[in-house]
């Protein structure tokens, strides 16, 4: 009998298994509240109900490449990206990607300045040292600074916000969910008429996106589908309990030996949250991205030559 | 004995209160001067650690300086040799540096690689230098905050600290220099690092109080060392500011970040604290914390000690105080004693002896006075009381003898139906009322004498009889009340009088002849139940002119009418609120009187309505009511 009842179970676990769709899930920074909703769906086990078994990977902003390259050659299923670098790699570099989810509505880039820029025309700024992502972000500023012609000294940093304090540099890029409350906290105020918003100013590309391997994307649609549920529900969740949600995120932090403090990763979360409210619906709709705006990232893309190729609204996101 | 406890009770609590709120106001004199002086020692305590840390990390960062500027500054020449040469002095010049490494630009290197980086490394375990070359193509250094700043700012700068590359856990600070070739061109950075552990050291050991902390935050105001280990390089100011919602923190912080020096007071809910705080010349900021618990605990424990020694004191006095209070007013029980023996009758109880010459003796001798007056009081009372006894017996007989002068043996007669009352307001009266039929005439009169009691009787028996005589004569009536007028007013020496009216109703045709001599106006109500004022000349009263000559007048009264005759205590009796009973009242009594009604009913309706009219005040004056009814 006892012998029966042992053999039942393993054969159960081995039907349960089989039944477990894995999925590598690459984010593309350290841990942090930027990527809230998928620890949540993580560790709530939203992914594991719907029968996904999610290994999660964190990229590091050090690493050489980039991990959309890494998901187009399969060493991911689906990978975080900021939607317009999503867009330029994959055109550029014919990444066999595509954007399946966008987890923000509108733009956190920003400028800071370490003078009021009110009545500053942006034009006439030529000359200055802009600080910038080595990793690569930041590509609606060249769509600035070509469209008026501006003489900016881009300066490259990993990250962290100790250049613009040296003063080393006159202004800097920085996302309203991270370096701009790293900034903050570290200055302990900054004028609002030291920044401008590139949401503000014509450049309203939705920050934060998902992408996936295309082949994935292709066999398994049905898997992709769940993961975004999934995701989804993590999101929401999030945005209903915050402080659960912030002990979830700063438990990645501190398992992966960053140090980060929980009042920064509340204060990211709050802007993340805000940046998935469709402004059009007022909503937290998770809408996919819409093809007046792709065409409008794709033709300020291609009039500044930020990327040599093109690419279908269809086939870009799916 | 109970009033004696408690007004050595009631004087011990006053003492104590007293003696509490002395207490207590030199306390806190005590202890806000305590205060100030301990605030300004811990102002001075705080304030120099803070300038000894200062002093002393910057003497070691300043060694750190030097040895770079001074080993660099001379080398133009960077190949192999001179550079291994250089960054190995470097390390060797001081031992707070634990590396150096020269980071060149793309092609500037002795290797004349995009990359190059020669690294020296001491190693305390083995005490010797290790060479490594750390340009490689996964360690792009140029986008590194230790090589763009200086390389932007053109000069040497001390990068803000962080955990060192190997991972250790070690915090380091970089000192970084430019180098430029004798072109002046930039070719690289001298990054020399410097573990921070000793700034630990030195900061740990300042802790004047128990609880007393010192912290320093960099330029980007993280917490380069602080007690708590989590807030270092994790933590800034502003963060705990925001997370601890205390806006002067806030404040601080940004004041720190500005190079200023202060003393400030920060209160964080329950706790406070003050904070002592000033810059670093490279821009890093010192802050000594110290909690209030700690500054003032000794003042907390010296104020607390008092405390107890005064509730020990205050117990003390109240109940010695009380002792002695109850000793000095020991005597007062005795007095007590005979004053109870006085009130119950005893009134030359034995006093105490007092032999003092205080408030006591004087009590003593006010009771001996009280006493002796009280006997002498009493005497008269009860002279008093006999003669007030006697008055009163021979008034009763007065009061007996005049009731019986008005005729209360109403006739029955199937002519009329009369009934009358007289009340007097003290024990005898001045109003009276008569009648009597003779030759079917039916008489009726009714007088009220001015003033009351004694004399008013008196004078009301000379009226009653005067009437009854000279009515009985068979006079007209004008001729009947100057009679008794001439009469009463001849030798009236008291100035007294008497309104009065007569009247004289023929049973058969129900004639009424009538005279007024200046009395209240009699009521008629008619056989249909209207009731109105008889209409009669205004003759005066009687007793006033002898020659006085009355006018007398006649109505023709009907079968079922009714006569209501009274005196002004009717009209006159006074309510609470002072408003009188009046005439309208008579007359709405009237209205109401039903036609079938005894006399005896009416008189009786009328008195009751006046008494509720006046409810609890005192008749102010005799009422005398007549009706009859034809």
């Amino acid at each position: 009998m006892k012998k029966t009842v042992l053999f039942a179970f393993a054969l159960l676990v081995s039907i349960s298994s089989g039944f477990s769709q894995k999925v590598n899930f690459l984010v593309n920074w350290e841990p942090q509240a930027q990527f809230a909703g998928y620890y949540v769906a993580l560790d709530k086990g939203f992914y594991a109900e719907a029968g996904l078994e999610v290994d999660m990977k964190h990229w590091s902003p050090n690493a050489a490449g980039s991990p959309l390259d890494a998901l187009s050659t399969g060493m991911a299923d689906i990978a975080t990206s900021m939607l317009l670098q999503g867009f330029i790699e994959t055109v550029n570099n014919n990444l066999d990607i595509a954007n399946i989810f966008l987890s923000s509505q509108r733009s956190a880039m920003i400028l800071v300045s370490h003078s009021d820029l009110t009545n500053v025309d942006l034009k006439k700024v030529t000359g200055s040292r802009v600080g910038r992502w080595k990793s690569g972000f930041g590509q609606e500023a060249d769509m600035l600074a070509k469209k008026y012609g501006m003489n900016w000294e881009w300066i490259y940093f990993n990250s962290g916000v100790n250049l613009f304090i040296s003063k080393a540099i006159d202004a800097t890029l920085c996302y309203s969910f991270s370096e701009f409350i790293d900034l903050k906290m570290a200055m302990g105020d900054i004028p609002e008429n030291n920044v401008v918003r590139f949401a503000n100013i014509g450049y309203d590309f939705p920050q934060d996106a998902l992408f996936a391997n295309r082949t994935f994307l292709e066999t398994k649609r049905s898997v992709v589908d769940k993961f975004l549920q999934a995701s989804r529900k993590g999101w929401i969740y999030a945005a209903s309990h915050e402080e659960e949600t912030l002990d979830i995120v700063m438990k990645y932090i501190k398992a992966n030996n960053y140090h980060k403090n929980r009042i920064q990763q509340k204060l990211m979360l709050e802007e993340i949250l805000k940046l998935q409210i469709n402004p059009e619906t007022g909503k937290r709709d998770f809408a996919p991205l819409k093809a007046s705006t792709f065409n409008k990232m794709k033709n300020e893309s291609s009039s500044i030559g930020l990327i040599s190729g093109t690419i279908k609204y269809e086939d870009f996101v799916r | 004995m109970s009033a004696i406890a408690s007004i050595s009770q009631r004087l011990s609590r006053r003492i104590l209160r007293i003696s509490f709120l002395v207490f207590l106001l030199a306390i806190v004199v005590v202890a806000i001067f305590s205060y100030i002086a301990i605030r300004e020692e811990v102002k001075t305590t705080a304030t120099k650690s803070v300038d000894n840390v200062i002093l002393e990390v910057e003497k070691s960062l300043t060694e750190v300086q030097t040895v770079v500027e001074i080993l660099s500054g001379q080398e133009k020449r960077y190949a192999q040799k001179e550079v291994a040469d250089l960054i190995s002095s470097v390390v060797n010049g001081s031992e707070l540096i634990t590396s150096c490494a020269l980071a060149f630009e793309p092609f500037k290197g002795y290797n004349n690689s995009f990359k190059c980086m020669p690294l020296v490394l001491w190693l305390p375990q083995a005490d010797t230098l290790e060479f490594k070359q750390l340009g490689d193509l996964n360690y792009d250094y140029r986008t590194l905050d230790w090589y763009q700043i200086p390389r932007l700012l053109g000069k040497s700068v001390w990068s803000e600290p962080s955990y060192d590359s190997e991972g250790t856990g070690k915090i380091v600070t970089t000192y970084s220099k430019p180098l430029y070739d004798r072109k002046g061109e930039f070719i690289g950075v001298l990054k020399t690092d410097v573990d921070l552990e000793w700034l630990n050291e030195i900061i740990s050991e300042m802790k004047p109080y128990a609880n007393s902390y010192m912290t320093v935050i960099g330029r980007n105001a993280a917490f380069i060392s602080h007690p708590d280990k989590d807030k270092i390089l994790r933590e800034t100011i502003f963060s705990i500011a925001e997370a601890e919602e205390i806006p002067m923190l806030k404040t601080i912080g940004m004041r720190m970040l500005s190079g200023e020096e202060n003393f400030v007071k920060v209160k964080n809910g329950l706790n406070g604290y003050y904070g002592a705080y000033a810059p670093f010349q490279n821009g890093w900021s010192a802050l000594m914390v110290c909690s209030f618990k700690d500054m003032f605990k000794s003042l907390n424990d010296i104020v607390k000690y008092l405390l107890v020694v005064v509730v020990a004191g205050l117990v003390t006095l109240y109940f010695a105080s009380r002792k002695t209070i109850r000793r000095v007013t020991a005597p007062l029980t005795e007095f007590t004693y005979t004053a109870m023996n006085i009130s119950r009758g005893f009134f030359n109880a034995a006093l105490p002896e007092v032999d003092s010459d205080d408030e006591i003796k004087h009590l003593h001798d006010s009771l001996m006075y009280l006493q002796l007056s009280i006997n002498r009081y009493i005497k008269e009372l009860k002279a008093s009381t006999a003669s007030n006894e006697r008055y009163e017996s021979e008034l009763n007989i007065a009061r007996q003898i005049q009731l019986n002068m008005v005729s209360t043996d109403f006739p029955e007669s199937e002519d009329f139906d009369l009934h009358a009352t007289v009340s007097p307001a003290k024990e005898v009266g001045g109003d009276l009322y008569d009648f009597f039929v003779k030759d079917r005439w039916l008489n009726i009169a009714i007088g009220d004498v001015s003033g009351k009691g004694v004399p008013a009787a008196l004078y009301m028996a000379i009226l009653r009889y005067a009437y009854r005589f000279i009515a009985n004569m068979g006079f007209p009536l004008k001729d009947v009340m100057k009679t008794i007028n001439k009469n009463v007013s001849e030798g009236n020496n008291t100035g007294m009088f008497a309104t009065m009216f007569v009247a004289r109703i023929n049973l058969d045709t129900l004639e009424m002849e009538y005279c007024n001599g200046g009395h209240n106006p009699i009521v008629v109500i008619r056989p249909d139940g209207r009731a109105e004022f008889l209409k009669a000349k205004s003759n005066i009263a009687v007793g006033l002119f002898p020659e006085f000559e009355y006018e007398e007048e006649k109505l023709r009264l009907e079968r079922g009418c009714r006569l209501i005759l009274y005196t002004d205590g009717i009209t006159e009796a006074e309510a609470r609120d002072f408003s009188q009973y009046g005439e309208e009242r008579i007359i709405g009594f009237a209205s109401s009187v039903p036609s079938d009604m005894k006399s005896a009913d009416v008189t009786a309706s009328l008195v009751a309505s006046v008494g509720e009219f006046t409810g609890d005040n005192d008749q102010n004056d005799d009422i005398t009511v007549l009706t009859v009814k034809l």
